[in-house]
C-alpha cells in the first residue's frame, strides 16, 4: 500500500472515530503528496468546513474550482464556486466566477443573477462606474432584456453621465414603441422623469405617454402645465391636440392644431388633423374654407383619398354646400367612380348627366373628365395620368352616343342617402386615421386597441417580451450572511411571484438604497419597490404569467435541459439543495427530463424537510405519461419514505407494498414491508415468521 | 484500503450474504421463478427445483416468497438444517407455518387442524405455499409419504396446500422413495450453472449494483473466472471477490486473467482440468465444487 493509500485510510479510520482535525492532518499529507489529486483536495476542503475552519476551505475549494474550470468541466466548477459563495456571500470575486461560468454554460438566467447580486453590491456602495460595467456585461449575456438596459441607462442618469443616459433610455423607448406598450412606456417614463427633471422632452414623452396609457386627463393636464413655459412647443401643441382629441374635446384640439398651424403652417398632417377637429367640433364651414385653400397641396401630396373622406364628411354636414358638391363631383370623376357620380350629380338635381351616363344596359360609365374638374383638380399631365391610372384611355375609347342612348336607372340614386348615412364607428375611423398620421412619429398604436382608454392597457403583450428572466425577478440575495437565503436561486415559480409584485419595466431591481450592507437580502428590497396591483391587473398578470411559463416551455431545448440537469446533480452532491431544485426546476422544462427532475426535486426537498413539497413533486411525476415500470416503482418507494419520515407507516406501508407488487427486490422493499407490517401488528409481515428452519 | 475505495464501489459486489439487491434474474431463473408461480397460481399442488451446489436454488426460493405477497398468499419458507426430522415435527410445524395457533400433539389432530386452517385460507381467497429449501436432506419415505399425505388436502375442483421442493439432484432420489409422490411432481424445474455469456451479464450486473461505473474484469478475466468457478454463481462471487482484493493491493484498476488465475490458484480452485462443469460427470463435478467450498470455509 502507497503512502498516499495509508494516509487515506488512516483519514477514514479518523472520521470513523469522528476526529476531524486529524483526518485534516491526513488528507493535508496526501494533498501534499498528490497536488493534482482534485478528488482529495475537495475532501480536504469538505473537511475543513466540518472544522468550521472556512479560510482553509476557501482555499483548497479555490484550487478545485479552478481546476475544473480551465479543464471545462464547467458545471463541477459552477458547483464548487456555489458551495464557496455559500461560505462566504461578501466574496465579489466569485459572483464574478460563477456569473461567467454560468454564461459560458449557457445558463443566462443563472449568470444574470450573479451579474445582479453584483450590481446591487457596487450600488450600495456607490461605485456606479462598475455596476455599469456589470450591466454592461448582463447586456452581453442577454442582449434582449430591456430590463438590463433599462438599469444601465438608469445607472448612467445616476452615475451622473446624462447624456448616455437618456441615449440608452431612448433608445429603450424605440424598441417599446416598437413593440406597441403603451404601458411599459409610461412606466419608462416614470422611472426616467425623475432622473431628468428639467428635460422637456421627457417630460413631453411622458404626458403623451400618460394619454396612450389611457390616462389622457391626467397627460393633457401636465401637457396644458408645460405649455404655459413653452407655449410655441411645437410638440407640446401636437400632443396636447392628441390628448385632447382622446377626451373628445374637440374644440380644444382645434384650437390646438389652430396654433399650432401658426407655428409650422404647411405640415400636412396637421392640417388633416385641424380639418378633422372643425368636423368633429361641427364647424364645417371653417373646414371647407381651410379644405378649398389646401386642396392643391393634398393633391400635390397625392392625398386624394384624404380630399374624398373629407369632402364626403363635408357633404354631409353641408349636402347643399356647392362647393363640396363640385369638389366630391370632379374627386369621383378623377377616381372612375363612376355610382357616386351619378348620386351626387341626382342629389344635387343634375339629372340630364344622370340619364345619360346610362348604357342600353342599364350599366352606368364614369365620364370624361370635365374641363371644370381639371381646373378644379390643376392637376399636370404627370399627375393626372398617375391619378386616373389607364382610366382615361378606356374612358375616351367609349362612344358618347352610347352613353346617352339609355336612360339612368333611377333606383341606385334613391338608394344613396341610404347608404351615405353615417357609419356606426365612422368615428372610430377618424379617429384612427387622426392618430396613425399625425402622431405616427410616437406610438403607432393598433386601430382595436384605440377605442377606448381600457384598451391602452390591453396591449400588454409586451409585457412577457421584456420580462425576460423569471430568475432575475426573484432576486437571489447578494451577499447574504444568511447562508439558506443566499445559496437559493429563484425557481420560475418564485420569479414569476415577483413578475407579478413589480409593474416597472425595471422589475428586479432594486431601486431605493438597501439599509443593509452586504448583509441585505435583495430579494426583500425587490419587494418593497412593488406596486401594489389591482385585481384586474393581477387576472391579467396571471393570464400573462400562464403565456410566459408556455413560451419558456416550449423554448427551452434538449441541451439546455441537459445543462440544468447536471448541474441540479453537481449541486445536490454538493449539498447546495435549493440551487439544485432551481435547475430541476429549469430542467424539467424540457420533457425529456421531467421525470427525473421531479425525482430528484423531490429528493432535494425531502432532504431539506420540505415533505408537502417533495410529496407534491413525486406525485406530479406519477402523473406523466409512460412511466417505466421501476420509474414507477423508484416514485413509490420515494413516497413510502416520505410517509416514514412523517410517521405515517400505515401508508408509507401503502406506498412500498405497491413497489413490491411491481419487484419485489427493489431497494430491499420487502425487508421495509417486513418491518413496517411489525411495527403496524399487521400478521405475517415478519420473513421470521415466514421462514423458519427444521 | 478497502478495495471499495480503490474501485469506487458503494458496497462489496461479490459478497455470498443474501442481499435482494443483486438478484440476478439468469434466463433459468426468470424460467424457473414463471414455472413455479404458474403452479402455485393453478393449485398444482407439488413443484421441484433440483440444481447443484451454489447454483442460486435458495437465493430463488427467497425471490419466490418475496412474491407471494400476503394478500394472495399464506407462504412460508422451511429450511431444513438437518435430516433427523420426524414426520410429526415437520406437521405440527407446517401447521405452525400455515396460521395453525397451537397445534395439537396428535398427528391426526394436527392435520384436522390443518384442514380447516387451508379452508379458511381458501375462503379468504388467498392460496397456501409452503417452500422448502434444501429438501434433498427430507431422506425417509415417511417424510415423502407425509408430504404426499398434506397434498391430499384438497376440496372439490382443488388443492389447498402447494408444496415447493429446492435441492440437490439427489431430491429426485428422496421424492423416488415414495413413487405416488413422484408422480404428483407437476412442475420440475433444473438450475444449472452459468453459461460463459451468463457468467460475464452477472458479473456486470453486481458491479453495477454495487456502484461500480465500469467493468473492471477484462474479457480473459472473465472467461477465466467462468473456468475457474465452472460458472457457479457462489464460486464466481468468491473467485471475483478475491480478484478485487488482489487488483487493489496491487493498485490496479482493471482485472486480468493473471490477477484471476493467481487468484483461483490461491483460492485452490484450479482443480485438474478446466473443463466446464457441463462436460464432466455430474457427482464428480459436485463432489470437486463441494470439496472446494469446504476448504474456502475453512480459509475464510
Amino acid at each position: 500500500m502507497s503512502n498516499k493509500e495509508k494516509l487515506i485510510a488512516s483519514a477514514q479510520k479518523n472520521l470513523l472515530k469522528g476526529q476531524v482535525t486529524k483526518a485534516i492532518k491526513d488528507y493535508q499529507r496526501v494533498v501534499e503528496l498528490d497536488p493534482k489529486d482534485i478528488r482529495n483536495r475537495q475532501k480536504l476542503a469538505d473537511l475543513f468546513v466540518r472544522a468550521k475552519m472556512l479560510k482553509e476551505a476557501q482555499e483548497h475549494y479555490e484550487a478545485v474550482a479552478r481546476y475544473f474550470s480551465e479543464n471545462g468541466f464547467f458545471l463541477k466548477a459552477i458547483a464548487v464556486y456555489k458551495q464557496m459563495q455559500r461560505l462566504d456571500p461578501s466574496r465579489i470575486d466569485i459572483y464574478h466566477r460563477l456569473a461567467e461560468l454560468n454564461a459560458r454554460q449557457g445558463l443566462v438566467g443563472n449568470s444574470l443573477a450573479e451579474y445582479k447580486s453584483l450590481v446591487n453590491h457596487y450600488e450600495k456602495l456607490g461605485l456606479l462606474p462598475e455596476a455599469v460595467n456589470v450591466l454592461q456585461k448582463m447586456k452581453d449575456v442577454d442582449p434582449e432584456n430591456l430590463n438590463i438596459r433599462v438599469k444601465i441607462a438608469e445607472t448612467y442618469a445616476r452615475a451622473g453621465m446624462q447624456d448616455k443616459g437618456k441615449a440608452e433610455f431612448l433608445d429603450i423607448l424605440k424598441a417599446l414603441k416598437a413593440k406597441r406598450d403603451p404601458a411599459k412606456i409610461l412606466k419608462l417614463f416614470e422611472i426616467f422623469q425623475p432622473l431628468f427633471p428639467e428635460d422637456m422632452e421627457i417630460r413631453i414623452g411622458q404626458a403623451r405617454a400618460l394619454i396612450d396609457a389611457g390616462d389622457a386627463a391626467k397627460g393633457v393636464d401636465r401637457l396644458k402645465k408645460l405649455l404655459v413655459a413653452q407655449p410655441a412647443n411645437p410638440d407640446l401643441l401636437r400632443h396636447l391636440a392628441a390628448g385632447l382629441h382622446r377626451l373628445g374635446d374637440f374644440e380644444g384640439e382645434r384650437a390646438a392644431c389652430k396654433n399650432l398651424l401658426e407655428l409650422v403652417p404647411g405640415d400636412a398632417h396637421i392640417r388633416e388633423g385641424y380639418l378633422r377637429a372643425c368636423l368633429k367640433a361641427q364647424n364645417p364651414e371653417e373646414a371647407l374654407e381651410k379644405l378649398e385653400l389646401w386642396r392643391e397641396d393634398f393633391v400635390a401630396a397625392k392625398r386624394i383619398d384624404l380630399l374624398k373622406d373629407l369632402y364626403e364628411k363635408l357633404h354631409e354636414a353641408l349636402p347643399r354646400e356647392p362647393r363640396v358638391v363640385k369638389g366630391l363631383k370632379s374627386l369621383y370623376q378623377t377616381l372612375g367612380e363612376g355610382d357616386k357620380l351619378l348620386d351626387i350629380m341626382a342629389f344635387s338635381g343634375d339629372a340630364s348627366l344622370v340619364d345619360s351616363l346610362a348604357d342600353e344596359d342599364g350599366e352606368r360609365h364614369p365620364p370624361l373628365p370635365s374641363a371644370d374638374t381639371a381646373e378644379f383638380l390643376q392637376l399636370g399631365e404627370d399627375s393626372k395620368e398617375e391619378l386616373l391610372g389607364e382610366e382615361p384611355d378606356q374612358i375616351e375609347d367609349l362612344p358618347l352616343e352610347f352613353l346617352m342612348d339609355e336612360p339612368a336607372p333611377a333606383e341606385p340614386v334613391r338608394e344613396e342617402p341610404r347608404i351615405r348615412e353615417p357609419l356606426v364607428d365612422e368615428d372610430l375611423e377618424l379617429d384612427l386615421e387622426f392618430d396613425g398620421e399625425i402622431f405616427a412619429e410616437t406610438v403607432p398604436m393598433a386601430a382595436t386597441k384605440i377605442s377606448g382608454e381600457d384598451d391602452a392597457f390591453d396591449g400588454d403583450s409586451g409585457e412577457l417580451e421584456l420580462i425576460e428572466l423569471p430568475e432575475l425577478l426573484s432576486g437571489e440575495p447578494a451577499f447574504v450572511e444568511d447562508l439558506a437565503e443566499s445559496e437559493s436561486v429563484p425557481t420560475p415559480e418564485e420569479g414569476g411571484a415577483d413578475f407579478f409584485a413589480d409593474e416597472l419595466p425595471d422589475l428586479e431591481f432594486d431601486l431605493e438604497p438597501q439599509p443593509e450592507s452586504l448583509s441585505a437580502s435583495s430579494s426583500a428590497a425587490g419587494g418593497a419597490t412593488s406596486v401594489p396591483l389591482s385585481e384586474v391587473d393581477r387576472a391579467r398578470l396571471d393570464g400573462d404569467l400562464h403565456r410566459f411559463k408556455k413560451v419558456l416551455e416550449s423554448q427551452i431545448d434538449e441541451g439546455d435541459a441537459e445543462t440544468h440537469f447536471n448541474l441540479g446533480i453537481a449541486f445536490k452532491e454538493m449539498g447546495l439543495l435549493d440551487d439544485a431544485v432551481a435547475e430541476f426546476d429549469q430542467a424539467m422544462k424540457n420533457l425529456a427530463r421531467r421525470l427525473d427532475s421531479l425525482a430528484l426535486k423531490g429528493i432535494c426537498l425531502a432532504e431539506k424537510g420540505d415533505l408537502d413539497g417533495a410529496e407534491e413533486a413525486f406525485k406530479s411525476a406519477l402523473l406523466l405519461p409512460d412511466i417505466a415500470e421501476s420509474d414507477l416503482c423508484n416514485l413509490y418507494f420515494e413516497l413510502g419514505l416520505l410517509h416514514e419520515k412523517r410517521r405515517q407507516a400505515k401508508e408509507a406501508l401503502g406506498y412500498f407494498e405497491r413497489v413490491a407488487v411491481q419487484d419485489p427486490s427493489f431497494r430491499e422493499v420487502s425487508q421495509v414491508i417486513r418491518k413496517l407490517r411489525r411495527e403496524l401488528g399487521i400478521g405475517g409481515g415478519d420473513d421470521k415468521g415466514r421462514v423458519s428452519y427444521l | 484500503m478497502s478495495y471499495l475505495e480503490h474501485f469506487e464501489f458503494a458496497r462489496e459486489p461479490f459478497s455470498n450474504a443474501p442481499d435482494a439487491r443483486f438478484y440476478f434474474d439468469s434466463e433459468q431463473h426468470l424460467q424457473a421463478q414463471r414455472r413455479l408461480r404458474f403452479a402455485v397460481d393453478s393449485n398444482k399442488g407439488l413443484a421441484v427445483v433440483v440444481g447443484g451446489i451454489g447454483t442460486g436454488k435458495t437465493t430463488l426460493a427467497r425471490r419466490m416468497l418475496d412474491q407471494l405477497g400476503e394478500d394472495r398468499y399464506q407462504s412460508s419458507l422451511l429450511i431444513m438444517v438437518h435430516s433427523g426430522v420426524t414426520p410429526e415435527w415437520l406437521l405440527s410445524h407446517i401447521a405452525l407455518q400455515m396460521g395453525v395457533a397451537s397445534p395439537a400433539a396428535d398427528r391426526l389432530v394436527i392435520l384436522r387442524q390443518l384442514y380447516e386452517r387451508l379452508l379458511e385460507i381458501d375462503a379468504q381467497g388467498r392460496r397456501a405455499v409452503i417452500l422448502i429449501d434444501e429438501a434433498q436432506m427430507l431422506q425417509t419415505r415417511e417424510l415423502m409419504e407425509e408430504f404426499r399425505g398434506l397434498l391430499n388436502l384438497e376440496i372439490p375442483g382443488r388443492k389447498l396446500l402447494n408444496i415447493l421442493f429446492f435441492g440437490l439432484p439427489e431430491l429426485e432420489d428422496n421424492l423416488r422413495l415414495d413413487p405416488p409422490l413422484a408422480q404428483r411432481v407437476a412442475v420440475r424445474c433444473q438450475i444449472t450453472p452459468f453459461t460463459a455469456q451468463n457468467t460475464a451479464t452477472y458479473i456486470w450486473h453486481r458491479l453495477q449494483v454495487a456502484g461500480g461505473r465500469r467493468m473492471v474484469f477484462d474479457d480473459d478475466a472473465i472467461a477465466a473466472v467462468h473456468q475457474y468457478s465452472r460458472g457457479v454463481p457462489r464460486l464466481i462471487n468468491t473467485l471475483c471477490d478475491n480478484c478485487l482484493f488482489d487488483a487493489a493491493l496491487l493498485d490496479r484498476k482493471q482485472i486480468d486473467e493473471q490477477i484471476v488465475i493467481q487468484a483461483a490458484q490461491a483460492l485452490d480452485l484450479s482443480g485438474d482440468d478446466s473443463a466446464p462443469l457441463d462436460d464432466v460427470d455430474l457427482d464428480r463435478g459436485l463432489e470437486q465444487i463441494e470439496s472446494m467450498l469446504d476448504r474456502l470455509e475453512m480459509k475464510l
